[in-house]
């Protein structure tokens, strides 16, 4: 699923991110790469969203957010506790 | 023995604070050869020895996509610092290690300075720092640099690891058997005329496997054998084999798992704490769907509420202390027998020119003190995010909005701050709009004209201006819009820092740093301007002679009949404008400088040459919207590394300006 798709206060793990490259480091810089877990904290209606990744606070506007595919992360998986949802 | 120092971080993760902390306002402030990025250096001295501090700019890495990301490390190559302090933000630890490990790749000491330790305890977090050093091999000195905690050791520190600097052994990370043996290949390629060591050479392979332009084009200029590098200065080989990731992209998962590694060690969560933090809160109400516009509009209000009402208080008490010292030095002239004509040069040229623009400080001050307000609690950012709708409606992005805001203090910085934004054309569309928003120097012109045609409803006649600008940018940005396409991939990303307290220090500082440019300004641009207008006014080729009939008042009449039109058609609102292309205070200058302050009321003087109220907002209207100062060419020209935009600008907007101005002056008379 799309990035775009997720719903507040859930956890996704990154798959795949398709952009071009100068927007990819720029996502990678934001801590945002493959693998990663992204908590959406909040939504601005549909167009952009507010995640927590790796501790910081980062907003991405619709375009961006339908290019990054996402898996859910369970609360099971969770409970594991990733690195990225420490604090 | 002079020890160099270059300050590294990410932005907002209080590096300024510190250099502050350090250097209080007694620091340089220049430019970076060829580029307009700031370059600030501080001298302090500690325990006998010299530290130069290098305040360098807030990067989030060290790849070559951002100017500021370049001159970084093109400083810590080519000017050898002795020691590196990396200000990290604890409160985001784990993303600020990002560039922690870039730096330390480079194999200079790297000295950590825990900031923020207090916010992240907020969140019931506390930070292990043993473990932290122990991870990343450098020494981590906390710092709070608001109440000075931590900055004498960590001097200390920066002694320690500059003296033995040539032993310093920076930590390798591994990078997995595939890239590892990548690198390796690229090492064995490299031979440069002047050697370099081990680290050097393995950050100089990273970079050739992350196909980094900038070191591809130096390797090739520098290498004696030829590296297996295409035509088009990439690495042959972009993609890892066998898998869809380029090396770029693996090579910086690999520094992020790095740290993943190790960050549970570091960070430890006390139990019952809760986790919902202020910043949370301040968000959820500021960034909320329906009252975030609402609030950004009572901010932005208060903002100018404030620069009025303060500002004004205090420009009314400058305004009578210089025409009081105008009044005693007059007197004191006369009773010296000074000879009539230098009497005229500093009261009416001097004096009034300079005193006309001084009286404004106070605002210029008061908006400056707001504005900073704004950016260093973090504010701004969000204001980025509530206006990213809006803004895709003319087709930019929220960040675009910053600049924007930030046009109202002064445009220079403002079309500087454009580099956040990532795509060219949101970029060129953004410069070339900025200018119309109101700044500063507009200021001192709508308080004139509307003091005198507009008594009473001062505040609202500027609001009408402020407004107009804003509205100009919107349809000139659709117009932009439509004639450069749409852009791909202009979506916003955008970091939302934690909220900090504001430190008095940094705003002072930065306020104080306004008001002496502006100072400045009056003593050098300013103060030539009044006294070359003041020659042009008193003399023609054929000597002293009425003002009416001087070169100024004839060049202002050549070009006058133009004016007629917008209702101003006078050489001396022609020769004002004229002389306001060099700053747009300077209108208001030049004519003080034309009426002089003491003799005539300037009010009375702008009647009697038959300004009307639709006249004078007409050449108000005008005013705010024609060709930007030169300091704003300067700035589009340097930063959009084109002449031909830069001459773009001083003709649109001159076109705008009239077509406006004509528009409100049709329609009012």
């Amino acid at each position: 699923m799309k990035l775009y798709n997720g719903q507040k206060n859930h956890t996704y793990e990154v798959n795949y991110i398709q952009v071009d490259a100068k927007t990819k480091k720029h996502l990678q810089n934001m801590g945002i790469t493959q693998g990663v877990k992204i908590k959406i904290m909040a939504k601005l209606g549909n167009h952009a969203y507010v995640m927590r990744i790796r501790g910081s606070r980062v907003a991405l506007g619709e375009a961006i957010l339908r290019q990054i595919d996402v898996n859910e992360v369970t609360k099971e998986d969770l409970g594991k506790r990733g690195p990225n949802n420490a604090y | 023995m002079h020890i160099k120092v270059a300050l590294v971080g990410n932005p907002n993760c209080g590096k300024t604070t510190l250099f502050n902390a350090y250097t209080g306002a007694k620091h340089k402030v220049g430019n970076w050869p060829g580029v307009t990025v700031e370059k600030k250096e501080g001298l302090i001295k500690h325990d006998g020895k010299n530290i130069t501090l290098v305040d360098l700019p807030g990067i989030y890495s060290i790849s070559p996509y951002s100017l500021e990301e370049i001159l970084t490390r093109e400083y810590i190559l080519n000017f050898n610092p002795d020691a590196i302090i990396n200000i990290v933000d604890a409160s985001n630890l784990e993303r600020n290690l990002y560039l922690t490990l870039q730096l330390i790749e480079l194999g200079r000491p790297v000295i950590i300075a825990l900031n923020m330790i207090d916010v992240l305890e907020e969140r019931g977090v506390s930070v292990d720092i043993e473990a932290l050093s122990k991870a990343l091999n450098v020494p981590v000195i906390p710092v709070v640099a608001v109440s000075r905690k931590g900055l004498t050791k960590l001097l200390h520190q920066v002694i320690r690891s500059s003296k033995h600097k040539e032993d310093y052994k920076p930590i390798r990370i591994d990078y997995g058997e595939t890239i590892e043996n990548k690198i390796q290949e690229v090492a064995s390629k490299i031979h440069l005329r002047t050697p370099v060591n081990a680290f050097l050479l393995r950050w100089l392979s990273i970079k050739v496997l992350e196909n980094d332009h900038e070191i591809l084009s130096k390797l090739r200029d520098e290498s004696i054998e030829e590296l297996p590098i295409d035509h088009q200065r990439h690495f042959i080989e972009n993609h890892i084999p066998g898998q869809e990731e380029t090396y770029e992209e693996e090579i910086g998962k690999r520094k992020y798992e790095y740290i993943e590694s190790f960050i549970e060690d570091v960070l430890m969560a006390k139990e019952n704490k809760p986790r919902e933090i202020l910043s949370d809160k301040i968000d959820a109400l500021v960034t909320h769907p329906i009252l975030g516009i609402p609030i950004f509009l009572v901010m932005m209000l208060l903002v100018f509420t404030f620069t009025f009402t303060v500002g004004n208080y205090f420009a009314d008490l400058f305004e009578s202390g210089i025409g009081w010292f105008g009044g005693w030095l007059t007197r004191l002239m006369i009773e010296w027998n000074v000879a009539d004509w230098l009497i005229s040069l500093i009261v009416d040229g001097v004096i009034s020119g300079v005193g006309g623009i001084l009286i404004f400080l106070p605002n210029i001050a008061a908006l400056f003190i707001a504005m900073s307000l704004l950016e260093d609690t973090g504010y701004m950012a969000r204001v980025a995010l509530i206006m990213d709708k809006n803004m895709s409606r003319i087709g930019l992005n929220g960040k675009a909005v910053i600049p924007l805001i930030l046009g109202f203090g002064c445009t220079v910085p403002a079309i500087m701050t454009t580099r956040s934004l990532n795509n060219e054309k949101d970029r060129l569309i953004t410069i070339l709009i900025t200018p119309f928003m109101s700044c500063s120097a507009r200021f001192p012109i709508y308080v004139l004209f509307s003091r005198a045609f507009f008594p009473g409803r001062e505040i609202l006649i500027a609001f009408s201006l402020y407004f107009l600008g804003i509205v100009v940018s919107i349809i000139m940005a659709l117009v932009f819009r439509k004639f450069m396409g749409k852009s791909e991939n202009s979506g916003l990303i955008l970091e939302l820092p934690s909220y900090k307290r504001p430190s008095l220090k940094t705003t002072g500082i930065f306020v104080w740093e306004k008001v002496r440019e502006y100072l400045e300004r009056a003593g050098t641009i300013i103060f030539v301007a009044s006294v070359v207008l003041w020659f042009v006014l008193e003399f023609n080729f054929s000597g002293k002679v009425a003002m009416t009939e001087s070169l100024g008042a004839d060049l202002g009449r050549l070009i006058a009949p133009i004016f007629t039109p917008l209702g101003f058609g006078d050489w001396q609102a022609a020769l004002a404008l004229i002389a306001g292309v060099l700053g747009k205070e300077i209108v208001v200058s030049s004519m003080s400088v034309i009426y002089g302050v003491g003799e005539v009321g300037l009010y009375s003087a702008l009647n009697t040459i038959g300004f009307t109220a639709a006249s004078a907002y007409a050449f108000m209207v005008f005013s705010l919207l024609y060709t930007p100062c030169v300091a704003t060419l300067g700035v589009i020209k340097s930063e959009t590394r084109s002449w031909k935009w830069m001459w773009f600008s001083f003709g649109y907007q001159l076109l705008v300006a009239y077509a406006v101005s004509l528009f409100f002056f049709q329609i009012l008379k």
